[in-house]
C-alpha cells in the first residue's frame, strides 16, 4: 500500500553543483524556471537544454536518477506531447483515422513537452543536490528580507523542517498500524465504497493519536530547551556565499542574456 | 508563536503528506485522502494555523519532496492543470478555520462549513485547471469538458470525506481541547 518515499530526494556528493550556496541554487532554479518562460524558439530551447545537460553533468549525479525523477510526471509530458499534435491547426502531414497530425503540432508539441521536462529536471536537480535541512536553511535566509512586512521566515522554516522530519516517520508508523489492524483481521480492500472508507477507521484514528503525542511531546521537549523562535538564535553552520557563486549565478545570467537576445534582440539587428 | 500550534501545524503538513499515499481504489483514479485531511486541518487547527500546515505541504513539495498525490512534486505541479486545487486547499483550509474558530462546535455546523470548503476547492480548483490549459499548456479547454474531466469523478467521494472529516473533527477538537493541545497559547 505504501511505496517507499526517499526524502528530500538527496543525493550526498561533493560535485560543484552540491558545494554551491543553497540561496544560489534556489534562486538560480527559479531563474531558470523564469526563463523557460522566455523561450519561444528552437535555438533558445537549445540552449536551455544544454545548459540544463551541463548541470546534470556538473552534479555527478547518476544519469538513472534524474531519469527517474520524471517517471512520475511522464503521462503528463505524453499527454502534452499528443494532444498538440492532433489538435493544432496547420499544414497536415497525414491522418491517422478522423485525427490530423500537422507540421505546426509537431513542433509545437515537442516545445510544450521538452518545457515541461526542463522544468521537471531542472527542479529535481536541486533537491538531489541539497539535503532538505540544508533547503529549509536557504528559504529561511531568503523569506528573511520579508520579515519586515511580517513573514515569519525562520518559524516557516522551522515548521518545514519538523514535518519534513516527521513524514518518514508517521510514514513508518502508519505501515505499523496496517500490518498491526491486518493482523487482527482487517481487510482494507474489499467490499463497496462504503465499506472501504469505513475499513480506514482503524487506521486514521491510531494514526492521528500517534501524531498527536507526538507533537505534545516535541512541544514539551522545545520547551523545556527554551526554544523561543529565530530573535537572538545563533546557528551552528552559517551560510556564506563564496566563489563558486558567483561563477554560478555570472553562468545564469549569461543564460537568461542569451534567452532575451534571441527572443527579442534580433529584431534590431 | 505558540510553539504546540506550530508543532501541530507541521504534523499536520506531515499527516497531509502521507495523506496522498493512502488511497482508497475505486475506478482509475486514486481516491486519496488529501481532501479529509485538508478539511480537517481547518477544522481543528483553526484558520491560521489550518492555512499554514496546508502552505507547509505545497512549499515541501514545490521543493521537491513527493508528497502531492501519486508522488508528484515540483513546481511543474503548481502550473499544471491540478494546481488550481492546491491553492483550493489552503484557502479552504482558512475558510473552514474562520467559520468553525469561535463557536462551540456542533456535526451540523461543521458539516456545512466543510460544504462551503468543498465549494471553495472546486471552484479555485477549475479556475486553476482552465488557466493551466489556457497559459501554460495552450490548449482550448470548455468547461463542460473540464467539469465532466476534475469534479464529477471526485465530488461524490469528496462529499463521503467531508461527511467523516465533520465525524471525526468534532471529536478531534474537543479531545484536543481536553488535554490543552490547543486553545491555551503559551
Amino acid at each position: 500500500m505504501l511505496t517507499d518515499i526517499t526524502l528530500g530526494q538527496y543525493f550526498p556528493g561533493n560535485s560543484f553543483i552540491h558545494r554551491l550556496d543553497p540561496r544560489t541554487k534556489i534562486i538560480s532554479t527559479l531563474i531558470f524556471i523564469a526563463s523557460i518562460f522566455l523561450a519561444e524558439s528552437y535555438y533558445s530551447y537549445m540552449f536551455l537544454l544544454s545548459f540544463c545537460v551541463a548541470v546534470s553533468i556538473a552534479s555527478e549525479l547518476p544519469y538513472k536518477l534524474i531519469l527517474r525523477s520524471i517517471k512520475p510526471l511522464w503521462i503528463l509530458v505524453v499527454l502534452t506531447l499528443l494532444i498538440h499534435i492532433f489538435t493544432t491547426p496547420g499544414t497536415t502531414l497525414f491522418k491517422i483515422g478522423p485525427a490530423s497530425v500537422t507540421q505546426e503540432g509537431i513542433s509545437q508539441g515537442i516545445l510544450m513537452s521538452l518545457r515541461l521536462l526542463l522544468l521537471i529536471v531542472v527542479s529535481s536537480l536541486l533537491t538531489y543536490t541539497t539535503s532538505p535541512i540544508v533547503l529549509t536553511d536557504g528559504i529561511e535566509h531568503l523569506l528573511n528580507p520579508f520579515r519586515k512586512i511580517g513573514v515569519p521566515a525562520h518559524e516557516l522554516a522551522m515548521m518545514m523542517t519538523i514535518a519534513l522530519r516527521f513524514i518518514p516517520t508517521l510514514l513508518e508508523e502508519t505501515d505499523r498500524i496496517i500490518k498491526a489492524q491486518m493482523s487482527r483481521g482487517a481487510d482494507f480492500s474489499s467490499g463497496n465504497i462504503l465499506q472501504r472508507a469505513k475499513s480506514l477507521v482503524p487506521l486514521l484514528v491510531p494514526l492521528f493519536i500517534s501524531a498527536f503525542r507526538r507533537a505534545d511531546e516535541l512541544a514539551v521537549a522545545m520547551e523545556a530547551r527554551c526554544y523561543r523562535g529565530g530573535t537572538n538564535r545563533t546557528r551552528m553552520k552559517v551560510l556564506r556565499l563564496a566563489v563558486i557563486d558567483a561563477v554560478a549565478f555570472g553562468l545564469i545570467i549569461g543564460l537568461v542574456g542569451i534567452l532575451i537576445y534571441l527572443r527579442w534582440g534580433q529584431v534590431y539587428a | 508563536m505558540p510553539i504546540r500550534s506550530m508543532v501541530l501545524a507541521s504534523l499536520f503538513a506531515a499527516l497531509l503528506s502521507i495523506s496522498s499515499y493512502i488511497y482508497i481504489p475505486i475506478g482509475p483514479v486514486p481516491h486519496t485522502l488529501q481532501v479529509f485531511v485538508v478539511l480537517l486541518s481547518g477544522l481543528v487547527l483553526g484558520s491560521r494555523w489550518g492555512g499554514t500546515s496546508v502552505l507547509l505541504w505545497i512549499m515541501i513539495g514545490v521543493f521537491g519532496v513527493p508528497v502531492f498525490a501519486q508522488g508528484k512534486a515540483g513546481a511543474a505541479v503548481l502550473l499544471g492543470p491540478t494546481g488550481g486545487f492546491l491553492f483550493g486547499f489552503m484557502v479552504c483550509a482558512v475558510i473552514i478555520g474562520w467559520i468553525t474558530e469561535k463557536k462551540q462546535l456542533t456535526f451540523t455546523q461543521s458539516l456545512l462549513s466543510m460544504m462551503i470548503g468543498l465549494v471553495v476547492i472546486y471552484g479555485i480548483g477549475m479556475i486553476g485547471f482552465m488557466m493551466s490549459f489556457k497559459y501554460f499548456l495552450h490548449k482550448p479547454m470548455t468547461w463542460e469538458k473540464a467539469v465532466s474531466l476534475a469534479v464529477v469523478p471526485f465530488l461524490p467521494f469528496d462529499i463521503i470525506k467531508a461527511v467523516g472529516a465533520a465525524y471525526v473533527g468534532v471529536r478531534v477538537k474537543r479531545a484536543l481541547a481536553k488535554t490543552g493541545l490547543t486553545g491555551r497559547s503559551y
